[in-house]
């Protein structure tokens, strides 16, 4: 009994000696936490350039797609640009037909909310790291505040104009004790919302960064500006929209790239002297655009549609051809397309370097934006001399010409509708283009996307495709059944109930 | 004593029995909550007993009908459940104030309209039927509605589905806010009960067409592929847009035996050719472009230009014939046995002479969209490896991934129209080709296929492989043959009629006399049966891997000239000398 005793005794005592002193402390091993980061302004730096790596694809360890690939699908998969190829899913062409279920994981906002949840994290802690870091400036800080108010801003657009209303968060979830239901949020109030924040950002916004390639990479007050531009045009605050777009244009930061030369600089280079801002992709982290549109088993063509109706062609003279279409936006013969995936004229990219950047704004935006909201203030004049510059810089066709009469509101409308479908061309700026002149004074151009859907969807839907879109909410994508069963008090989209 | 010691015992069991219950209670308290089901998913029965706010009168429905028990079992279910309120205003509509007052079998036939048997999600619905059946044994048409900016799905147009794709156990529910009810009608009856098909229901009557379609779907055991029919009737108004104010006048128009009942007679092939096999509804007709009619080798085509759907809208022989547009608003019509449409022009079955068809195959729709089509020094296009980007080509399976080109030949080359298909055939290449062709009237016609030769793999001919009207040509295009192979020389001034009785001709009109290389070979001939758009197959024989050098297929009638035309490099014909 003694000796039992005696040895358990001992066994107790080896434990108690032997074993590490932390054995109750939870860090990480593998990383960093808060409260060790968020010392030094090298920190909040290397923060806020992870809320730009996060716009170009989904963080380790995280199964999902990168987010321009659902940029992609939400500003095309609806409009009349893009047709299936033989790798489509299902998802994807239900999306394509108006056969849109919550069940369709095509419709999550998660890529949208994890960058907003960044976005969130640097507003939150950035400005505490002045007191501990002296040679942290106020100047950096705000600049650093802009950018990630204008990047959660220009999330919060997206999302706005892909769900209509959704949960509003401003402020990070860092914690579990931290995770709310946040209901949902009035569209309007989003907006109101994107406004206050872009004003503030653009306020503290710096100018330039110093060079070329961190201007287009990163925000600058010109970025925002434009943002600000188009949010108001979605808007419908033609005057406030103009105002932007002449701060942008007048700060003579920006020129169009001669047609010769527009489709190397501007899309196989990228960051060229009309490049606002561009999703920066390299040769360290290629886009996903390959495995979309280049093999045998790619997802999406450009419908045959893009170079017949939308650029056309002249059938006298083979040379005489706008720079924006045949072999750069589509290539012919076998309809790829081709601004992603282009070195060229003749030579495509090879997997290795698809790393053509996601444009998300271009000097032309600033200038078409300007000519749409002149159209509806009745400066019909300026707006059809801005189309005018973009048309003759890209050299587009005699055929693609309107010429409406300078009071007609929707035919000069109508017309930069046409030519922002040339400029943007798989831009993922086409359906919300649609949307935005559909929904313009309250629907009164909802032809617009029932004309468009009547191409567009296979002959047995094409008339539920119709009546489906004569319904307001369907223009919005459905809550996501994950996300809905995760937060009760969110309210499904009545379209979709 | 005894009673005491029972007593006692009594008191020990008592004391035992209530430190058992102590002790239990005692460990209970921390007892393990355990799920012993593998889900919490009910069963389509179990929602509605779940939800007797919306579904309580379904529900009454589902067990006085003796079927509540099969849809709370295992299986794939579709239900249309109507609400307490569309249930209420069903009875209000028959009279009855509650569901006791039903019977039992008539609620059965309810809920049997109500169920299909396998899930079907909104994802499924079309502008059109539903492909599966209810078990009551009618469609059900799916289509939308807005009404005040809300769009929702409809079903049969009597009903709007409220909530949709609720997923259950076994199956899928979609809530509705009105009771369906079946079609009552056939298709003749539907004709008589409305006033303005007078003129049609006399020849309906008069053709004993009526007879045949008064027939219901059970009843149908002579026929059936026709227990369903389609028929496309004309409103007086159309017959008198046309000319015809009676059937009087209808009858002196077209029944040129007189007797209507007749089969020969052109008023009985006017009524049948309004009439095809199975429920086509519009959606159906429009995702096939022909369709067969009762009128013996006849068929209907159809498209969809814009929103309108257009029958009889032909190319033929390069020239456009318009066709009639259906009125949407007055078709889609359940019957009891089949769907009834309406159309807006009165047309009737085209006499035409079978003509012959010089097929250039590159005239596929995709490849003339080109903008290099037919530009002499232009790359070749693909028209895929293993999937054809030409909706009138199909594949077999290749595993070789050679593609498959369109190509401008160089203007040396006296290819009909300056272009050819270099097409992949062969052991690890495609097995197959199938090519949808042009209309062809019905008729008796060689086919020819005319190619570059060379030393490629050989080709056999199959004229609608897969149907009833399979026929299998006799010969075989054996690419390495040159014009020389029948031995007949070249230079010889009859020669292209003894060629001719060997199976083989010049077809290139540029090529000169001398030159063997463009070779036209007889395939054999087939007997077409019905005016309609054909498939050829090309299957490869003898087990040689190539691509093949193929230009064009003619099907000229047997008992017209087969040498001349000859087609020329920029297209035109160039007749005999």
């Amino acid at each position: 009994m003694k000796r039992i005793i005696y040895k358990v005794s001992l066994l107790i005592l080896l434990f108690s000696i032997s074993s590490c002193k932390k054995w109750l402390t939870l860090q990480p091993q593998d990383g960093i936490i808060r409260n060790e980061f968020w010392k030094t302004k090298e920190d909040v730096q290397a923060a806020v350039i992870g809320c730009y790596s996060s716009l170009l694809g989904a963080p380790t360890g995280i199964k999902d797609r990168a987010l321009v690939d659902y940029l992609f699908m939400w500003g095309e998969l609806r409009a009349d640009m893009v047709s299936p190829g033989p790798g489509m899913s299902v998802d994807e062409q239900n999306i394509m037909i108006v056969n849109i279920l919550s069940s369709n994981p095509i419709t999550s906002w998660k890529s949208l909310y994890r960058t907003i949840n960044y976005c969130n994290t640097v507003i939150d802690f950035a400005p505490d790291v002045k007191k501990v870091d002296n040679t942290f400036t106020q100047a950096s800080l705000d600049a650093y505040m802009a950018e990630a108010l204008a990047l959660r801003s220009l999330m919060y657009f997206y999302v706005v104009r892909t769900w209509g209303d959704a949960p509003l968060k401003l402020k990070s979830t860092s914690t579990d004790q931290e995770i709310q239901n946040l209901g949902i949020t009035e569209k309007a109030t989003i907006l109101n919302q994107i406004v206050a924040d872009l004003l503030k950002a653009e306020s503290l916004a710096a100018v330039t960064y110093g060079n070329k390639q961190y201007d287009t990479g990163r925000i600058t007050k010109y970025t925002i500006e434009t943002m600000l531009a188009d949010v108001y045009l979605w808007m419908e605050k033609y005057n406030d929209c103009i105002l932007m777009c002449d701060k942008v244009i007048d700060s003579k930061k920006f020129s169009l790239v001669p047609g010769a030369i527009m489709y190397n600089n501007v899309f196989f280079t990228g960051n060229s002297t009309e490049g606002i801002f561009e999703f920066q992709f390299d040769a360290q982290k290629l886009n996903p655009f390959y495995a979309m549109f280049a093999p045998v088993s790619r997802r999406l063509n450009a419908s045959p549609n893009v170079l017949e109706a939308i650029y056309t062609q002249d059938f006298v003279n083979d040379l005489n051809v706008d720079r924006r279409g045949l072999h750069a936006a589509v290539r012919p013969g076998d309809n790829m397309i081709y601004k992603y995936m282009g070195v060229d004229y003749n030579t495509s990219r090879t997997p290795d370097i698809s790393y053509a950047h996601w444009f998300a704004y271009r000097y032309p935006d600033v200038l078409l934006m300007k000519a749409e909201a002149c159209a509806q203030v009745g400066r019909g004049q300026d707006a059809l001399d801005l189309v005018k510059v973009v048309r003759d810089r890209a050299g587009a066709l005699i055929a693609t010409e309107r010429k409406p009469d300078v009071a007609d509101k929707d035919g000069i409308a109508d017309y930069i509708l046409e030519e922002r479908a040339r400029e943007f061309s798989f831009e993922g700026k086409r359906w919300y283009d649609i949307l935005r002149n559909a929904k313009r004074d309250n629907y009164r151009r909802l032809d617009l996307i029932l004309g468009m859907v009547s191409e567009a969807v296979p002959s047995d839907l094409q008339q539920s495709a119709i009546v489906k879109y004569r319904d307001k909410n369907s223009h919005y994508l459905p809550i996501f059944d994950d996300e809905i069963s995760a937060d009760q008090t969110l309210k499904q989209n009545p379209f979709y109930k | 004593m005894i009673m005491k010691t029972l007593n006692l015992k009594k008191g020990i069991c008592a004391a035992i029995g209530a430190s058992l219950i102590a002790i239990v209670l005692l460990f209970s308290c921390k007892r393990e909550h355990m799920t012993l089901t593998t889900t919490n998913d009910v069963n389509i029965t179990g929602f509605f007993e779940n939800n007797p706010a919306q579904f309580s009168e379904f529900q009454k429905i589902l067990e006085k009908s003796g079927t509540a028990s099969f849809l709370g079992a295992y299986g794939k279910y579709t239900v249309f459940a109507p609400t307490n309120d569309a249930v209420k205003s069903y009875m209000q509509n028959i009279g009855k104030s509650s569901i006791d007052q039903i019977d039992a079998a008539t609620l059965k036939d309810l809920v049997r309209l109500h169920t299909i048997v396998d899930t079907v999600s909104t994802a499924n619905f079309k502008d059109g039927k539903l492909q599966q059946l209810t078990m009551f044994g009618q469609y059900l048409l799916t289509g939308a509605a807005n009404i005040d900016g809300v769009t929702r799905y409809t079903i049969n147009r009597q009903a709007n589905v409220i909530q949709a794709n609720i997923r259950t156990g076994n199956g899928i529910i979609h809530v509705l806010d009105k009771v369906l009810t079946p079609a009552t009608k056939t298709l003749a009856q539907m004709i008589e009960g409305d006033p303005k098909y007078s003129i049609f229901l006399e020849a309906l009557k008069a053709t004993k067409f009526y007879d045949s379609l008064n027939v219901l779907p059970a009843d149908n055991t002579r026929d059936t592929t026709r227990r369903f029919q389609t028929l496309i009737a004309e409103t007086d108004q159309v017959f008198k847009a046309a000319g015809i104010n009676s059937y009087a006048q209808l009858k002196t128009k077209y029944s040129h035996l007189g007797d209507p009942t007749n089969h020969a007679d052109s008023l009985w092939l006017f009524v049948a050719y309004r009439i095809s096999p199975q429920a086509r509804y519009l959606a159906d007709i429009v995702t096939a472009s022909s369709h067969p009619t009762l009128a013996p080798q006849e068929i209907i085509t159809s498209k969809l230009d814009g929103q309108n759907v257009l029958i009889n809208d032909d190319v033929f022989n390069g020239i456009r014939e318009p066709g009639y547009v259906i009125d949407r608003l007055a078709s889609d019509n359940t019957a009891k046995n089949g769907v009834l449409h309406s159309v807006t022009g009165n047309y009737a079955i085209k006499v035409r002479q079978a003509t012959p068809i010089y097929w250039d195959l590159a005239t596929q729709p995709e490849l003339m969209k080109l903008s290099t089509f037919r530009k002499v020094g232009s790359p070749d296009v693909s028209i895929g490896i293993k999937t054809s980007l030409c909706a009138g080509i199909a594949f077999g399976t290749s595993s070789s991934g050679v593609d498959n080109l369109y190509r401008v030949a160089p203007l040396t080359e006296p290819y009909a129209n300056g272009d050819l298909l270099v097409l992949a055939f062969g052991s690890n290449r495609q097995p197959w080709m199938n090519f949808t062709t042009p209309m062809l009237v019905k008729g008796r016609y060689k086919v020819w296929i005319c190619y570059r030769a060379g030393d490629l793999p050989s080709l056999q001919a199959t004229m609608d492989p897969g149907t009833g009207q399979e026929q299998v040509l006799p010969n075989i295009a054996v690419w390495k043959d040159y014009l020389t192979a029948p031995g007949v020389p070249l230079a010889d001034p009859n020669s292209d009629n003894l060629m001719e009785s060997y199976g083989y001709k010049r077809y290139a009109a540029d090529n000169v006399a001398s030159n063997s290389s463009w070779v036209g070979r007889f395939m054999g001939t087939v007997n077409i049966q019905t005016t309609d758009r054909h498939v050829i197959r090309l299957t490869s024989v003898g087990g040689r891997a190539g691509s093949v050098t193929l230009d064009m297929i003619q099907f000229i009638p047997v008992d017209m000239d087969q040498q001349y035309p000859r087609i020329k490099r920029d297209g035109t014909l160039q007749n005999r000398p």
